[in-house]
């Protein structure tokens, strides 16, 4: 049987995020070896390769990246976004709630009008996204697993419940017992509660879980007295796109 | 005490694979040495594909059947999609017969209304082909079957079903949700047939299974016809993970789905505020 | 024959003891917290905490166990090994083991589940009398702060002592064990102990009023506030619902179905292929947890599932509370 043809595409992340490292993993070697890589990463070539499965890294923040993400979808049978600036726009995203004009020119200053460049977004806002690997920097685990399902004709799960589950699994101490406000709550695991295990909050950059109760969020933040900007940061760092934070609405 | 593990599924031999539908396929599975699974129609059984997981599967064929049974699964996720790869000759685990069925007992002399949605059909089969055994038929009344399909593309088991409408001890009443080309036939959700049935109200049994939305409907409609609750039989579908009773997944307010069900009497279930 | 007791200071020592014969699991310290353990170091166990973070279901119902292996190659399925040392649990509390005991109810009944039950066997359950805090309500479920039931021994602490009652052979052997640390007791009876947190009623009666409190406002008001974040769950001595799924050893045939602790406060917990779910809205799932504890399911002895632990008060971060809850209800 021929070697599924992969191809991973970069778009907007930032530096050094992912590939470079799955570049060299020795873990992932094995898992490697059983697909034909036939795109690399800056080899964006728009010869219309063929491969089957593509898997996107970054946000999409250029008309160009719109384009171009639309040709791969064209031909990709199965496309999976890798990181949380695919998934959900990430930290790229955190400039969406700036002013437009005003990020252009911090960032190119009077060459702004040269940089055309429109809201991060996620790939799925743009695309149908058939899977996902979550996370930044996603899990060199989590790609081996999303993959290896995938050349198993499986349909790769990602956990659709809290950080918190797995943090108790753990029997973590709970940092709110720190008075530190964590994003476990209604963040997707997955991570094993990576940073929770090491004293650090959830920043949630798995993505929030399918059904966030938004109000319940942020009561419990305004308790542990994080000021309405501060709770607005937390929320933003990598789920801008999927929060509202100036809406009160209750389910 | 010697305790076992419930969980470990025996291996059992796919003696016969084949295409139905689009999305459902034919299963005949042989049990080591040829054992009757030995369950009662409407029961289940825990189907494992190796390395892929495990998922809660009707028996589709009656207990009559000597030697093997018979299962068809649609295919819908990890599981199920891993089943249609399968071929005859390989192996998969089972577990099962799990929950409670119908009690036959219960139907003799009656009349009985079968009522099938789509997949539906399949654990109602167990039920038909249990009543219409040459050897059985005539411990039964009446057996009226209303069948409904998203196409007629859908129909399962179509050899049976052009039976049905041959024999004069069935009535068999058969709509399509939508029409697509060649269909003569009704056209209408499942509901639409129940008005043109006559029952002798007093000696009539209705069994449903179909959809989640089905349900309400059809036992309105039954109910307006005179129906009363406890001659009314439903099997649910929940998500299921363990098959007896402790993973706590396919519980309807303080029951077990896989314990007391997938077959209760409406009358049992009709106060459960999540059971219909 | 006078009763016996422990000096506070001779514990590592009664640890020690214990630890010739047995795997010993008490309670250390983790932070502000503390959680069971198997003891290594005997100065490390206490017997002056409040609560752990993760009830005693841990030792016995695994946060992930393997319940099945299986060979791709061969086809095999077959059940684990299951190894069950001698082990002393050293100085639990009353609601604690009473969990226990609802949880063997729930593995026994009907089919009796063997993957847990092998691990419940050879178990010696040391207790310890403790001063409710602000959380525990368990006097109102029915497990006041003298129940001994189940205890090999049981420890009833006053000033710096312990007093040793035995309450089976096993225990009565560790007293033995233990004569060389013990000293005469001049402290009868057990302290009266009053709970701060209380349900209105007792909870007799509490099932039929869940029956017609399906509508209640409460369920809505209290999933207003609540994340579905599934903690409460977790952290329940009484909660066992598991998820089941498997996984390959990539690169071999080999392979594990593995069980995970549950949580049916998360929307997916009832999600079926297709998309249909059939506890979608939030309060649905908030009062189902409830309803578990006080209604849905009892022990042979018609008792609540809920011990009065405080856990899912303690640890929830939205606040919720099951007393509260429960005393809108009453
Ligand atoms: C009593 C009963 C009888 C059934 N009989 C049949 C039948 O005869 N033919 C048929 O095609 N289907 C039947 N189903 C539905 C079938 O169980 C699901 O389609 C199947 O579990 C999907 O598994 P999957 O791994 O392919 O999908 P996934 O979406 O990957 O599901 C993962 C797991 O979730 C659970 N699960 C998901 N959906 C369901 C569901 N609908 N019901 C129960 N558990 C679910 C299973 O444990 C499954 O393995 C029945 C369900 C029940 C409860
Ligand atoms: S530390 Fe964060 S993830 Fe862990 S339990 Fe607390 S809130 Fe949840
Ligand atoms: S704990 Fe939160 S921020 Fe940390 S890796 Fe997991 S999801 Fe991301
Ligand atoms: S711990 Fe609290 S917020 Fe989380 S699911 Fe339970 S009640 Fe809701
Ligand atoms: S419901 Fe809460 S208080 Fe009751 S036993 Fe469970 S964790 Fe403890
Ligand atoms: S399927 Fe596990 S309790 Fe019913």
């Amino acid at each position: 049987m021929s070697k599924p043809k992969v191809a991973f595409f970069d778009f907007t992340s930032c530096e050094g995020c992912q590939l470079s490292k799955l570049n060299l993993e020795d873990d992932l070697l094995d898992i490697l070896e059983l697909v034909d890589i036939v795109n690399f990463r800056e080899a964006i070539s728009d010869r219309g390769e063929d491969y089957e499965i593509a898997f996107i890294e970054g946000s999409l923040s250029t008309p160009h990246c719109i384009e171009r993400i639309h040709k791969i979808r064209r031909q990709a049978k199965i496309l999976v976004a890798l990181g949380a600036c695919a998934h959900i726009g990430g930290i790229n995203a955190i400039r969406n709630k700036m002013d437009q004009d005003e990020v252009r020119e911090t960032v190119y200053g009077k060459d702004k009008y040269l940089f055309p460049s429109i809201k991060a977004q996620a790939v799925s806002d743009v695309v149908k996204v058939d899977y996902y690997v979550p996370g930044c920097p996603m899990d060199n685990q989590e790609f081996k697993k999303v993959l290896s399902a995938l050349l198993t004709g499986k349909i790769p799960e990602i956990p659709e419940y809290s950080v918190c589950v797995e943090c108790k699994a753990k029997e973590n101490e709970c940092l709110y017992d720190y008075g530190i406000a964590c994003m476990g709550p209604i963040t997707r695991a997955g991570c094993g509660a990576a940073c929770p295990s090491n004293g650090h909050y959830c920043y949630g950059c798995r993505g929030l879980v399918p059904d966030l109760n938004k109000n319940a969020a942020k009561d419990v933040m305004e308790k542990y007295k994080l000021s309405m900007s501060q709770i607005k940061k937390r929320f933003y760092m990598f789920n801008t796109n999927y929060v509202n934070m100036e809406e009160k609405e209750y389910e | 005490m010697e305790m076992k593990n419930i969980y470990v599924p025996e291996v059992a031999d796919l003696i016969k694979v084949e295409k139905m539908t689009e999305l459902e396929t034919f299963f005949e599975v042989k049990l080591p040495g040829g054992r009757d699974l030995g369950h009662e129609p409407g029961q289940f059984v825990q189907v494992s594909v190796f390395g892929v997981g495990e998922a809660p599967i009707s028996v589709s064929s009656t207990p009559l059947k000597k030697g093997s049974f018979e299962m068809v699964v649609r295919r819908v996720g990890n599981v199920t999609n891993a089943m249609h790869r399968l071929k005859a000759g390989d192996k998969l685990g089972i577990r099962g017969p799990f929950g409670h069925g119908f009690n036959m007992d219960e139907f003799a002399g009656k009349d009985i209304l079968v009522i099938a949605g789509g997949i539906g059909l399949v654990p109602l089969r167990s039920l038909i082909n249990t009543v219409i055994a040459e050897s059985e038929r005539k411990k039964y009344g009446r057996l009226i079957i209303l069948y409904g399909a998203k196409t007629k593309e859908e129909f399962l088991f179509r050899d049976e079903l052009g039976m049905w409408t041959e024999r004069d001890d069935i009535e068999y009443m058969v709509t399509v949700d939508r029409k697509t080309p060649g269909w003569e036939g009704r056209v209408g959700v499942i509901t639409t047939l129940i008005p043109d049935v006559k029952l002798d109200l007093k000696n009539t049994l209705a069994v449903i299974c179909g959809p989640p939305v089905m349900y309400k409907f059809v036992i309105l409609s039954l109910r307006s016809k005179g129906l009363k609750d406890n001659q009314i039989y439903v099997s649910l579908e929940r998500k299921m993970k363990c098959g007896v009773g402790k993973c706590g997944h396919c519980q309807i307010n303080n029951i077990y789905v896989c314990q007391e069900g997938p077959v209760f009497n409406y009358a049992r279930i009709e106060d459960l505020k999540e059971a219909i | 024959m006078a009763s016996k007791a422990l000096p506070k200071d001779k514990i590592p020592q009664a640890v020690s003891i214990l630890k010739k014969q047995y795997k010993v699991i008490g309670a250390t310290p983790k932070g502000k917290n503390f959680v069971f353990k198997e003891i290594e170091d005997p100065n490390e166990v206490t017997l002056d905490y409040n609560t752990t973070i993760l009830p005693l279901k841990k030792f016995f119902l695994p946060p992930r166990e393997v319940i099945v292996e299986f060979n791709l190659q061969s086809k095999e399925y077959r059940g684990e090994d299951i190894k069950v040392e001698p082990k002393v649990f050293f100085g639990i509390h009353n609601y604690e083991l009473q969990a226990v005991f609802r949880l063997d109810f729930a593995f026994k009944n009907g089919v009796s589940d063997e993957t847990y039950l092998k691990k419940r066997e050879k178990n010696v359950f040391i207790g310890v009398s403790y001063i409710p805090d602000d959380f525990h309500f368990s006097e109102s479920v029915g497990i006041p702060t003298d129940l001994k039931e189940g205890f090999d021994i049981f420890l009833t602490r006053y000033d710096s002592h312990y007093r040793v009652e035995a309450m089976t052979e096993k225990g009565r052997e560790i007293e033995n064990a233990w004569e060389e640390l013990l000293v005469p007791c001049d402290y009868e009876g057990d302290p009266v102990v009053h709970f701060k947190n209380k349900l209105k009623q007792s909870v007799a009666g509490i099932r039929e009023i869940f029956h017609g409190a399906y509508n209640h406002p409460i369920w809505k008001e209290t999933a207003r506030k609540c994340y579905s974040c599934g903690t409460c769950n977790l952290v329940c001595p009484t909660c066992y619902c598991f998820d089941v799924s498997d996984e390959v050893i990539l690169g071999t045939d080999k392979g594990v179905r593995a069980r995970r602790w549950d949580s049916c406060q998360a929307l997916v917990f009832t999600k079926v292929a297709g998309g249909d779910v059939f506890r979608e809205k939030r309060y649905d799932r908030v009062r189902h947890r409830m309803s578990r504890k006080f209604a849905y399911i009892m022990d042979e002895k018609d008792r609540p599932f809920c011990v009065g632990c405080g856990r899912c008060v303690r640890q929830c971060t939205a606040d919720i509370n099951i007393v509260d809850v429960m005393n809108a209800l009453l």
